[in-house]
């Protein structure tokens, strides 16, 4: 699993060709439920996607839109939901572990986005 | 609401909203149970039968396969899994968003006659667990063929 994964659908392609969505229109979507955590440093996601494996997923994060999107081995029903992130985030630093159809996602906040402490001198 | 506020009539206003719950729902699985229920949290069997096998699936997502009990017994499966959700509390940050219920089950289905309990299977696999209940060589549909005199 990765993120911004133009590259880890073509690997779910090649690894398991029954589970390969040729046609995303005929994918029955669902809303997965969320909890939102926000951190100091970082906004903490967990989806409740029962069904997808790990590679299933495709996670995009486009300037603070996240996309997630997972498709349940058979490719016929699929998780989908967007959310706008209220502060910017650091891109490079997203993670995402799936375990027993819970998808994790950890997004650190940009450095600007964090809260500072001020010293008085 | 003052401090004073007529019993009966509430509890009537809850009856009355069961029933409107029961009737939208329905008496929800094989087991009988009904009542009220809290939406969200319910976890749903789907039962299928295929020509040589029983087939249950829930969806059980953030449960842990060793924490899923199953039995047979007397022709009747019961299903326990629990999930409590935790969310950080206190320094760990700021809940924003929390949808994900905790739930508890404790199902019990009742099969028609021919069950091979010998022959139960049961897969847990990103979170949905499925078992798959053979029938008795007896019980499966069998094709005659017709012969032509």
């Amino acid at each position: 699993m990765t993120v911004n994964t133009e590259t880890a659908l073509t690997e779910t392609a090649t690894a398991t060709p029954a589970q390969t969505v040729s046609d995303p229109a005929r994918v029955r979507w669902s809303q997965p439920a969320v909890d939102i955590v926000e951190r100091d440093d970082a906004w903490v996601l967990a989806l409740d996607a029962p069904g997808v494996p790990g590679d299933g997923f495709d996670i995009r994060l486009e300037d603070r839109t996240l996309t997630v999107s997972g498709v349940r081995a058979g490719g016929l029903r699929g998780w989908r939901r967007a959310f706008t992130v209220p502060t910017a985030v650091d891109g490079a630093g997203v993670t995402a572990k799936a375990d027993n159809g819970v998808l994790t996602l950890t997004l650190p906040k940009a450095e600007a986005a964090r809260p500072r402490r001020i010293a008085v001198s | 609401m003052g401090p004073w506020f007529d019993v009966d009539a509430a509890v009537a206003d809850l009856d009355a909203v069961t029933r409107q719950l029961d009737a939208l729902f329905g008496q929800r699985g094989l087991d009988g149970r009904h009542g009220l229920r809290t939406l969200g949290t319910e976890v749903e069997l789907a039962v299928r039968e295929l020509p040589e096998a029983w087939e249950i699936t829930a969806e059980l997502p953030g449960v842990a396969a060793e924490q899923v009990q199953l039995a047979f017994a007397d022709g009747t499966l019961t299903l326990k899994a629990e999930r409590k959700v935790a969310r950080p509390e206190g320094g760990g940050g700021k809940v924003r968003y929390a949808e994900r219920p905790s739930f508890a089950v404790d199902r019990a289905v009742r099969l028609p006659e021919g069950v091979d309990p010998e022959g139960i299977a049961a897969a847990f696999t990103h979170g949905v667990l499925t078992v798959t209940l053979p029938k008795r060589a007896q019980a499966q549909p069998r094709t005659i063929p017709v012969q032509t005199a």
